[in-house]
């Protein structure tokens, strides 16, 4: 009960902190915005890193969405948090260079739908085990990559939703803010998209 | 019976705690006694729990400097934006000087375009009578003919004349029916095709007075059949083509021409017939051989009138004559000597 509270007033006091700075940053006061920029950066390189799965891409993507938010902070009215609004921007940066690099590199575009063809791909490459865990036997690096592998196989709107949530750690509430979509699209992806992960790293590893 | 499959569906909202009561209870009990939804579920966890464990990746050096700077470039070139388009008493005078000329010279065209059409809509509209199809509309000194006609045709059309500026002498001018366009020249019998040749239009203005002499302009001056007027000044020859028409008639007498043998006496028959059919503002004008007569009748009197005309002498014009019109309606009578006219057309 009392942890409770205090998580509640330390998230009000984040809130109010939000406030003051996007209302300096508003009138013009740069400093104030760079406080914002500081304090939200890393929390926004993730989920682009999440989302686009290449670090150099990611960083772009969160430079650009900053300067975004920079020109448009003053139609920001606060409906929602703050953080919700930057993470929609973030996003839109995301969406827009997936497309361009799913248009880039259309040959070699692959869906969880998609068959896997016979000696493509690491997944063949790297068959699965019959020991009994081989996630034991593999680095964390590896791990991670493959993880991310997984998540950069899901369709757009699915890893956005997985990434909010099951890497950003976000409640359901503030993911329909972010993404603007009712409550059981939202689970109903994240369900999807997480069974598609599974799939995707079972047929990587063998037994998880 | 709830088949593996189903029961596999429900694990993701399971695992999120979405299920309850007794689907919660049935799918325990599944579990239980399942060992591969089990595993399915175990997968699920683990797969949930390898994603929260992705490890956050840190900005690399500078990060935060090299958005702001991009972020003070964007905040400056707004600035710099304003005050290169708000800043008074900069380098731009000259610009702004070309642009206010160019508005200037581009109201002027725009006004320059659009006027003849707003002059035809200042006006009522009006019902034209019928006019003859060769006729020819003047200018300031210079005939347009819109509508080609055959030179050898025939037909007497009225004489319709509005503007004697320039014709009768610079004293006539100053007469109060040269307002209204009442002073005319004389009129010759014979209908002429506005494309005639020029050599016939010479030799039949020589005839007539003095007055109307043979300067260069005055080869111009109207031919029977003509329709003129002062309010074609600065009108495009395609808007006198056909819009104009209307506007001429409309602001004009209408004019018809007596041929008698004695000139003094029919004027003062004339006279007597216009005060019998209730005549209004009568008035006068002399010149050497042609009395003109301009007064406003009544149009309901107007065809009486013309009968009583008659007789005395050859009446033009008369098909010109409005016959709908309510309100009293400004005649010109020219009454010229038959033997001048005789005159005209031997000359022709």
């Amino acid at each position: 009960m009392g942890r409770s509270n205090n998580k509640d007033r330390m998230i009000r006091s984040m809130a109010d902190e939000d406030e003051f700075l996007v209302r300096s940053a508003q009138e013009g006061d740069l400093r104030a915005f760079e406080a914002l920029v500081e304090k939200y950066q890393k929390k926004m390189l993730h989920l682009a890193f999440r989302m686009l799965g290449d670090y150099e891409e990611a960083c772009d993507a969160v430079q650009e969405a900053f300067l975004s938010a920079f020109r448009a902070i003053r139609k920001f009215r606060g409906e929602a948090k703050f953080s919700s609004w930057l993470y929609g921007i973030v996003l839109n940066q995301t969406r827009n260079r997936l497309r361009q690099i799913a248009s880039r590199d259309r040959r070699h575009s692959m869906s969880l739908d998609d068959p896997l063809e016979p000696g493509s791909g690491r997944l063949d490459t790297d068959p699965p085990s019959l020991e009994a865990s081989v996630l034991d036997q593999l680095e964390k690096k590896e791990i991670e990559e493959k993880v991310q592998e997984c998540i950069n196989q899901l369709d757009e709107g699915y890893r956005e939703v997985l990434v909010l949530r099951d890497i950003l750690g976000h409640s359901y509430e503030e993911i329909q803010q972010t993404l603007k979509l009712p409550d059981g699209t939202v689970k109903s992806r994240l369900f999807r998209a997480r069974e598609s992960v599974k799939n995707c790293l079972k047929k990587g590893f063998g037994n998880l | 019976m709830i088949s593996c499959q189903d029961f596999e569906k429900r694990l993701p909202a399971y695992q999120e705690g979405l299920i309850s009561g007794q689907d919660k209870k049935d799918l325990e009990d599944h579990l239980r006694s399942c060992e591969s939804c089990r595993l399915v579920l175990q997968d699920l966890e683990k797969t949930q729990d390898l994603l929260g464990r992705l490890p956050e990746v840190a900005p690399p050096p500078w990060f935060t400097r090299k958005v702001m700077a991009r972020v003070r470039e964007e905040a400056e070139g707004k600035k710099g934006l304003l005050r290169k388009l708000f800043y008074p008493l900069h380098i731009k005078i000259p610009l702004e000087a070309v642009a206010s000329i160019l508005v200037v010279v581009l109201a002027v065209y725009v006004f320059k375009a659009t006027d003849p059409e707003m002059q035809v809509l200042q006006r009522p509209s009006e019902s034209v009578p019928s006019l003859p199809k060769d006729f020819a509309y003047r200018g300031k000194g210079k005939e347009i003919s819109p509508v080609p006609a055959a030179p050898t045709a025939p037909i007497t059309p009225p004489t319709l004349e509005t503007k004697t500026k320039g014709r009768l002498g610079e004293e006539q001018n100053d007469h109060p029916l040269s307002e209204s366009g009442a002073l005319g020249d004389k009129k010759t019998e014979e209908p002429r095709p506005s494309v005639a040749p020029l050599k016939k239009t010479e030799s039949s203005e020589s005839k007539p007075a003095p007055a109307l002499g043979a300067t260069a302009k005055e080869k111009d001056r109207p031919q029977p059949g003509v329709l003129e007027s002062r309010e074609e000044k600065g009108k495009s020859a395609s808007d006198r083509s056909t819009v104009g028409q209307t506007a001429v008639l409309k602001s004009t007498p209408t004019g018809i021409t007596i041929q008698v043998r004695d000139v003094r006496e029919s004027v003062k028959k004339a006279l007597d017939l216009l005060q019998q059919a209730g005549a209004g503002n009568i008035q006068r004008e002399t010149t050497q051989e042609i009395e003109i007569i301009a007064a406003a009748v009544e149009s309901q009197k107007i065809s009486r009138l013309l009968d009583q005309l008659n007789s005395l002498g050859e009446v033009q014009g008369k098909g010109l004559l409005p016959q709908t019109q309510e309100e009293p309606v400004s005649i010109r009578i020219e009454i010229i000597p038959s033997s001048l006219d005789d005159r005209d057309k031997l000359d022709k």
